[in-house]
């Protein structure tokens, strides 16, 4: 039982890591200077809406609320819920593997001293 | 190419806003699910919880804002790197205990206090964790 739920903690976890990548790649296409002003801002949602990259994010999204909503019903989620900090790992293993982002040690001393923060906050 | 290693006020106002948006967004859904009347959900009884949940107009509040800030989120990812902007996200876990400290006079606890101050230590090395200029421009 606790096995089950750590695997569909885990994969919602991961789709929600995949559904930020796909965000991330897809965002490469609009450029910064053109967001701004109230046209400026109405065209950037259309033009959102259009990248293909954004749908398979959603849909992402999607999957992990139902693996969500399937480990709410399995049991009880405080005890993986510190799993979810786990999220920041994983996100910054992504940017390099996927996006090639340059991961600087300030960057991993930064995450890793977020994970540690979320978890004393989340056991007191 | 813009150095989108570097956090800008700007940007960290926008993801502050994200967070602030989420805050309530969540409190909305958490009045949705009071609101389905369902205290242990199981699996005899989840069609009739997510039908609670679907008919509730918290829900649909909550997925408003969310909807915001998708698009708020995503200005920050075209202005900086997703190792960047999603931990400064964090600030969640700091805003809950420091609101209820401030305004409901809550006492937190030292060990809450440490991992806010790891927290917030954090989003300050993320914040100068960019490459230096002269790298940057290879």
């Amino acid at each position: 039982m606790t096995l089950k739920l750590f695997l569909f903690v885990l994969s919602a976890e991961v789709f929600a890591c995949w559904a930020q990548v796909m965000f991330k790649k897809g965002s490469a296409s609009i450029a910064a200077e053109s967001v701004r002003g109230v046209k400026g801002y109405i065209r950037f949602i259309g033009d959102v809406l259009r990248i293909p990259q954004m749908w398979v994010g959603f849909s992402m999204i999607g999957a992990t609320i139902t693996l969500w909503l399937a480990a709410l019903a399995l049991g009880d989620l405080s005890l993986v819920m510190p799993l979810d900090s786990m999220q920041y790992i994983l996100i910054m293993a992504a940017s390099y593997l996927f996006l090639g982002e340059r991961i600087t040690f300030m960057r991993i001393l930064g995450t890793l001293s977020i994970v540690a923060g979320i978890i004393l906050v989340g056991i007191s | 190419m813009k150095n989108k290693g570097i956090l800008t006020l700007k940007v960290f106002f926008l993801i502050i806003t994200t967070d602030i948006v989420e805050s309530v967004a969540e409190l909305f859904y958490k009045k949705a699910v009071l609101s389905t009347g369902i205290e242990n959900v199981l699996f005899s009884n989840l069609a009739e919880f997510a039908g609670g949940i679907v008919s509730s107009p918290w829900t649909w509040l909550g997925v408003m804002l969310y909807t915001v800030n998708f698009f708020i989120w995503i200005v920050v990812l075209v202005r900086v790197d997703l190792s960047l902007a999603f931990p400064v996200g964090s600030t969640t876990y700091i805003m809950v205990p420091l609101l209820a400290m401030i305004f409901l006079h809550e006492k937190v606890n030292p060990m809450r206090w440490f991992g806010i101050i790891f927290i917030i230590a954090g989003i300050y090395f993320i914040s100068i964790s960019g490459e230096k200029p002269k790298e940057a421009l290879k």
